[in-house]
């Protein structure tokens, strides 16, 4: 479903200096994959999430979603695709305007916009889906959204990352902020959208714990490469615990690998 | 019957489109654009030379229209393909500007129009001469407020207004956000010089210089008109942009009578709006020191209760309720 290959990208830092965010990097998702990525900070998750999206270009390399070279698409396109949920709640809905319009848009994702009012006649649609979170946001459609708490903000871009079912969900981090009972029913909130629908998932999240429960695959990045790949009984049979010894372990070896190259 | 409060509403009323114009900008598009300063004497030289040329003067007022959505474009351009800043793009287009507007008017810094039919003559001669301009300029500045209300409400509307709200996230929900704010600022630049047109036919002349400070002054009415009506609402906020243009010419008209000499008038201005854009500031330090005084004056024993560790706090709480 979805395919990288040989993927790089070089930022520049400035001052000559660089910084090889992606090296190399391979990586296959099947359809319906739920794929959960860990990594220490500044590993290029987050990048590697960015690149898929179309926010940077890449320096080499291709991706491709159901076999379409999508490598030099222009983001807005690929959003046809793709759904986001970012680690800051404040970043996935616009606080000015209203539950509604939030919602309004999202639902025309990818598509053509064109002079018809954009609520109307999804309002009942709209009203009907915020009821199932619960949230009581249903009784809140003309209320702007920076009124909402970041957990209700979450739930709500949650929501319109998946209104227009995407082929492929991007979450960064998408928990991070909120506080662990919130997290959680973003979590639970996100599995049953996933199941849903059968969507592919990327997740990136710094809880081992939740990145062994949820999904059915899990990736560690080191680097900007990816250093494990964990899937069925591999994946059953890993621990929290081996899981954290395999970071210090990847640390341990690159930081042997550097030595020997400089002796 | 409407004595010395004529002339200020008609002014009002005639610049009331501009300011529907830097509204969008500067409120939807949350971008301060300078372009206004060339855009809004472009339509006026247009539509003068049109008129001057016998083209019906409705006709050159659409012309003007269209002058100015490709200065806004320009400008749109240079700061979304060009990745120019906002400021130094419009500031850009509107130093080309002087030079196209003078070319416009043949050369000449001043055209006027005082043996042309205008649409305000055409309006005085239907509707009399007191109320012809105030009738004229009031319905256009309403149809655009209209169609302004209800353009914003479309789908693609919203996503012009999350272009200024969330650019990041309106991109990741598919909208070609350069190509949006280009056009934002098109349509604003095309009212300002709308207005440009109009107001050379209501003072029966188009002069190179009349933009001079029509950007701050545009700024002035937004941010006056905000400041009564406090919009939470498209709708209002539209109003409340007319609203504040006519306030504005007020204010002008009442300063001028108090004694403040017409040339002074752009400072007042310019400290209008620096005051205005400084209030959050304002209300933020008081707000500051209010927290700090209210600390001061609670007791000591719930300072220190905020403070302990949570651990400690639940260990307190059990107590208190043993
Ligand atoms: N826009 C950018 N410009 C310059 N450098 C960048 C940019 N984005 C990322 N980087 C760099 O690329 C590297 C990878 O960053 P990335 O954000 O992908 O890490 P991450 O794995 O998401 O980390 P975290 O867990 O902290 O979110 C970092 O060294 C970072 O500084
Ligand atoms: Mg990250």
């Amino acid at each position: 479903m979805l395919q990288i290959e040989n993927l790089n990208k070089t930022f520049e830092l400035g001052g000559g200096t660089f910084k090889r965010a992606l090296v190399d990097l391979d990586f296959v998702a099947q359809e319906g994959d739920f794929v959960t990525i860990v990594g220490s900070n500044g590993a290029g998750k987050s990048t590697l999430l960015n690149m898929v999206a179309g926010v940077y270009a890449a320096d080499s390399g291709t991706i491709a979603i159901d076999g379409t070279d999508i490598t030099s698409w222009p983001e807005h396109k690929r959003a046809k695709f793709v759904g986001r949920v970012f680690q800051d709640p404040m970043m996935g809905t616009a606080g000015s305007m209203t539950i509604e319009e939030n919602l309004a848009m999202a639902y025309k994702r990818g598509q053509r916009r064109g002079l018809k009012l954009g609520v109307a006649r999804n309002r009942v649609k709209f009203k009907a889906l915020l009821a199932e979170l619960d949230l009581g946001l249903e009784k809140r459609l003309k209320d702007q959204v920076r009124l909402l708490s970041g957990g209700q903000r979450q739930a709500l871009t949650l929501m319109m990352a998946t209104l227009k079912t995407p082929q492929l969900l991007l979450l960064d981090e998408h928990t991070a902020a909120l506080d662990p009972k919130t997290a959680r029913r973003i979590i639970d909130l996100t599995q049953s959208i996933v199941d849903n629908h059968g969507l592919t998932v990327l997740m990136v999240t710094h809880n081992l714990q939740q990145a062994l429960e949820v999904g059915n695959r899990t990736i560690m990045m080191h680097d900007g490469g990816i250093v494990l790949d964990l899937q069925g009984r591999k994946r059953e049979d890993t621990s929290v615990d081996s899981l954290l010894e395999a970071f210090s372990r990847v640390k341990k070896e690159r930081f042997l690998d550097d030595r020997a190259l400089l002796a | 019957m409407l004595g010395i409060w004529a002339t200020p509403l008609e002014q009002g009323l005639a610049y009331g489109i501009l300011v529907l114009g830097v509204y969008l900008t500067f409120r939807i598009l949350n971008y301060a654009d300078l372009t206004v300063d060339g855009s809004f004497p472009l339509g006026a030289a247009i539509a003068a030379t049109a008129i001057t040329k016998g083209i019906h003067p409705a006709y050159a007022t659409m012309l003007g229209f269209f002058g100015g959505a490709l200065a806004g474009t320009v400008t749109g351009f240079l700061n979304t393909k060009l990745k120019i800043s906002s400021l130094l793009a419009g500031i850009l287009t509107m130093t080309g500007l002087y030079s196209v507007n003078l070319r416009i008017m043949g050369g000449r810094s001043n055209i006027p129009l005082l043996r042309e039919a205008t649409l305000v003559t055409m309006a005085q001669d239907k509707i009399g001469f007191e109320w012809g301009a105030i009738c004229l300029f009031g319905f256009i500045v309403v149809i655009i407020k209209l169609v302004l209300d209800y353009f914003l409400h479309t789908e693609i509307g919203l996503g012009l207004r999350a272009c200024g709200d969330n650019e990041k996230m309106i991109k990741a929900l598919g909208v070609d956000t350069d190509l949006y704010k280009i056009f934002g600022l098109a349509v604003a630049n095309g009212l300002v010089a709308m207005a440009g047109s109009i107001v050379a036919q209501y003072q029966a002349f188009a002069d190179v210089g009349m933009g001079i400070g029509t950007a701050v002054a545009g700024l002035a009415s937004v941010i006056l008109g905000e400041a009564i009506i406090r919009p939470k609402t498209i709708w209002t906020a539209t109003l409340s942009a007319v609203l504040g243009s006519i306030l504005y010419r007020f204010t002008i008209t009442f300063a001028l009578r108090a004694g403040f000499a017409a040339t002074d008038l752009r400072l007042v201005t310019a400290v209008l709006v620096i005051f205005a854009l400084a209030l959050p500031r304002i209300k933020e330090m008081k707000l500051v020191k209010k927290i700090a005084e209210a600390k001061k004056t609670t007791t000591s024993q719930v300072v220190k209760h905020k403070t302990q560790p949570a651990s400690t706090l639940i260990g307190s709480e059990k107590h208190a309720t043993d």
